[in-house]
């Protein structure tokens, strides 16, 4: 879908140097290339959620529904909200004139609820009922780049102004139920309305040497609503080892999309005519989404200790390639009312890699993280405190139209504060 | 062995220390099998810390002053036994009031404001404070309490 | 691949019969040790029950009948394992056959219910059931009533999860919810099965005929007065089986200890 929409606007425009960049592939949406850039609930981040096999508090709803039959307690309330720094440059995008080229550096910063949920018993089995902020980025760029070459004979760019500013955000929200069907085996599912909304603005100005100049302005605006069920099953087929398994899918059942485009350009009809170009698309192609799935596996073998290992499968669909990441996480109790985590995971591109002489493919950028979170636990209560650090490294085409790659590395950091309660 | 399967290693005895329980009844019998009507080999009083040694149901075979027996673990728990808590008269004047919280609920009942609360539930029952304090004037003294059973009919 | 599945299909074969035990964590294990805090904030509300409850039947205020059935009760409550609880047994005013107990140790006995006593270890029977429902914390761990932690972090984190916690926490909610347990919910089967068995222990470490709680149990079965028992404690029959079979296999006999039938019948009397 996106292909076929930054074609019918660059035709029917005319193609520009850097324009294009405003539509192209490897930046309109936020980061629908990964697949898990949040990780709700506190101790799931806290051991870099690996959880699929332990998914005993509210959160499960999330990461393994048929974990909410094991919660311990009779009702549980877990509220985490992160914050988030992160910058993404990609190198050397713009060559100077005097030698070398300048980084282009797009950076992102936020406070976002990340995860509430509760569960309860209920008859046989528990109900939950949760919310689930799984990606939210609001990245700006405001750069000024100076003597800048410019694919124009004779000619460079004496001053570049780009003004970048982007909000995604993915929410799940929706009940789950979960059952114990024997001391070994327990099943679970959840309903996620999916709902997303994008808005993207873009803004830059481009003045050449002569005193010409190409002038653009683009807002984007997406909305997506979909179903999101989650099947899962808990399974301890020997004491103190828990095996976890879940089938999720996203089913959209509405997509909208909204470019609208105003530009100013150099080459549509000369310096000097002002002529502005302007056009309005609308597309409601829904992506397709992949199915996941996930097997866990964790060790209790004490009361202070505990370990598990996480896989998770992404199939190809229409849109994406397919992808399988990786997580392992531990607890710790220093002391009975202090627990210590921490994980490592992975979240690989769900897009091809990039090859040489084509153009306009999208960026392909692998994320590697790390977790630590402390928390402390009075009788019914726990504070959380954590961090996640995320390094990604890739290669992009950034300028549209142009068979050049750059690298791209990213670097995120959240501290996320969550609290729990149990009644 | 490296530092790691030490460290592993520690994390594992931590929880494998022996489980201690504390006598909370007048007394703890220890019997010779996990029968009520077996024969006493030994008693422990209250206050006496129990290692257990192992469990069957609600029977805790114990070690105590190097005599294995077993005992009922509803007469144990794993903290000490404590005083005697005795909230209810000394605190009867401010509790009475309006403002009246448990503890354990002061925050949230606070933020919703209890007095609304007890005005709802003052409709829905009967309360009947004076007939409470009254049978907690009530008082029957230990000796009589623990002679009971010892007295002619 | 189909190694690996032949593999997970192994070990997901069931070995042993197993609990999910595993899954608490230590500071699970902590929250199930009760300080001095939870004890006060259990006995404040269980105070606060007692109100309602004599509110619903009129307290009988009989003080030389209460000062005996407060000896017995106290004397039953030395064999549970709550010594910091000041046990108080009250006889309510009705021809109801039952008996309440509020957590923080307030248990009370109608009057019904003593008519059809018939010797003092059948009391003591009864009121140690009732002891046993405090004694293993019965409403306070179905609804979970905790004293202040302390650092207070309790109500930070109640207020920052929601407006769940909030609404869920207030007092008069608890309280009705453990005055519907009492009147019309009853305690769960295990419960009623656990407290009798306790109750029975209690009895005959106390130097009580052990089997008086089951005696007492089998004459409200079989008669009139099973029904309005049965509205909060259901199940009688079953109980009394229950109870025959703890007996005989822990081979307790009716002379391992003391009725005091003739103690009752002299204290025991309505003007």
């Amino acid at each position: 879908m996106e292909k076929g929409l930054k074609k019918d606007l660059l035709g029917w425009l005319g193609l520009s140097s850097l324009f294009a960049f405003l539509l192209s592939a490897g930046v309109v949406f936020a980061d629908e290339f990964h697949y898990r850039n949040f990780i709700p609930g506190e101790r799931a981040a806290g051991m870099g959620g690996a959880y699929t096999a332990i998914s005993d508090d509210p959160s499960g709803a999330f990461h393994n529904p048929a974990g909410l039959a094991l919660i311990i307690g009779n009702k549980l309330s877990v509220n985490v909200n992160a914050y988030h720094v992160s910058d993404k440059s990609y190198v050397r995008v713009l060559p100077r004139t005097t030698g070398g080229a300048d980084d282009w550096t797009l950076r992102s910063s936020g406070l976002v609820p990340n995860f509430f949920g509760i569960a309860q018993k209920f008859g046989p089995g528990v109900v939950g009922f949760s919310y689930a902020v799984t990606d939210s980025i609001s990245r700006h760029q405001e750069q000024v780049f100076y003597n800048i070459k410019s694919r124009l004979p004779n000619r460079y760019i004496s001053r570049y102004v780009i003004n970048i500013n982007d909000e995604d955000k993915t929410y799940n929200i929706g009940p789950s139920y979960a059952l114990e069907l024997s001391e070994k085996l327990s099943v679970g599912a959840t309903l996620y309305l999916h709902y997303r909304s994008a808005r993207i603005i873009r803004n830059q100005l481009v003045t050449l040497d002569d005193g010409q100049f190409e002038w653009a302005n683009g807002y984007r605006k997406n909305s997506e609503y979909g179903l999101k069920p989650i099947l899962g099953l808990m399974l301890s087929p020997v004491d103190k080892v828990s095996l976890g398994f879940t089938l999720s899918k996203v089913y959209l059942f509405k997509s909208d999309s909204r470019i609208q485009g105003t530009y100013r350009g150099i080459s549509s009809d000369g310096f000097g005519i002002n002529r502005v170009d302007f056009a309005i698309l609308t597309n409601k192609e829904k992506r397709d989404l992949p199915y996941e799935t996930k097997a866990g596996i964790a060790y209790f073998p004490t009361r202070t200790f505990l370990i598990s290992a996480d896989l998770a499968y992404y199939t190809k669909t229409d849109d994406y390639e397919q992808v399988l990441n990786g997580a392992v996480g531990m607890e710790y109790y220093l002391r009975p009312s202090i627990a210590l985590r921490s994980g490592l995971f992975t979240d690989f591109a769900n897009t091809p890699k990039l090859k040489s002489n084509q153009t306009d493919q999208r960026e392909r950028v692998d994320n590697y993280g790390a977790t630590l979170s402390l928390s402390y636990f009075t009788k019914n209560s726990a504070i959380t405190v954590g961090a996640v650090y995320v390094y990604g490294t890739g290669k992009a085409q950034i300028i549209s139209g142009q068979t050049d790659i750059q690298n791209v590395r990213t670097n995120t950091i959240s501290v996320f504060l969550g609290t729990s309660y149990s009644y | 062995m490296n530092r790691i399967t030490i460290t592993l290693m520690a994390f594992a005895s931590l929880s494998l220390s022996a489980e201690l329980l504390y006598v909370q009844s007048l007394k703890a019998p220890l019997l010779a099998e996990p029968k009520l009507g077996s024969k006493e080999i030994a008693s422990a009083p209250r206050g006496e810390k129990l290692r257990v040694i192992k469990k069957e149901g609600q029977w805790f075979m114990v070690e105590y002053n190097k005599t294995e027996g077993w005992t009922l673990s509803t007469l144990l728990s794993k903290q000490p036994p404590i005083e005697k808590v005795n909230t209810a008269e000394e605190k009867d004047v401010t509790r009475e009031t309006a403002r009246r919280r448990a503890s354990g609920y002061t925050t949230a009942a606070a933020a919703r404001g209890l007095i609304e609360e007890r005005a709802r539930a003052n409709e829905k029952y009967r309360l009947d404070f004076e007939a409470i304090r009254w049978l907690e004037r009530i008082k029957v003294s230990d000796e009589e309490v623990m002679n009971l059973i010892k007295e002619k009919e | 691949m189909k190694s690996l599945v032949v593999l997970l299909i192994l070990i997901t074969i069931p070995i042993l019969s197993l609990s999910r035990d595993y899954r608490k964590r230590a500071h699970h294990m902590e929250a199930e040790t009760y300080g001095r805090e939870d004890v006060e904030a259990e006995v404040m509300f269980g105070r606060e029950l007692a109100v309602k409850i004599v509110g619903t039947y009129p307290l009988l205020r009989d003080r030389e009948l209460t000062m005996y059935v407060n000896k017995i009760g106290k004397y039953m409550a030395l064999y549970s394992n709550r010594p910091e609880v000041e046990f108080r047994f009250g006889i309510l005013n009705t021809d109801h056959v039952n008996a309440y107990s509020a957590p923080g140790g307030y248990i009370f006995i109608t009057k019904g219910c003593l008519m059809l006593v018939k010797d003092e270890s059948e009391l003591a029977g009864i009121l140690a059931h009732e002891i046993a429902h405090v004694s293993e914390r019965h409403i306070v761990k179905e609804l979970n009533i905790r004293g202040e932690s302390v650092v207070g972090l309790g109500g930070l984190s109640a207020l920052l999860s929601g407006p769940a916690g909030t609404v869920e926490k207030t007092l008069s909610v608890f309280l009705d919810q453990a005055y519907e347990l009492l009147f019309s919910k009853g305690y769960k089967m295990q419960q009623e099965y656990d407290a009798d068995r306790i109750a029975t222990e209690m009895l005959y470490l106390a130097g009580y005929d052990p089997h008086a709680l089951k005696r007492f149990l089998q004459r409200i079965g079989n008669s009139e007065y099973r029904d309005q028992m049965q509205k909060t404690h259901p199940g009688i029959s079953d109980r009394v089986v229950a109870l025959d079979k703890f007996l005989s296999t822990n081979k307790l006999r009716e002379d391992d200890g003391k009725r005091f039938e003739k103690r009752f019948v002299r204290m025991v009397r309505f003007k």
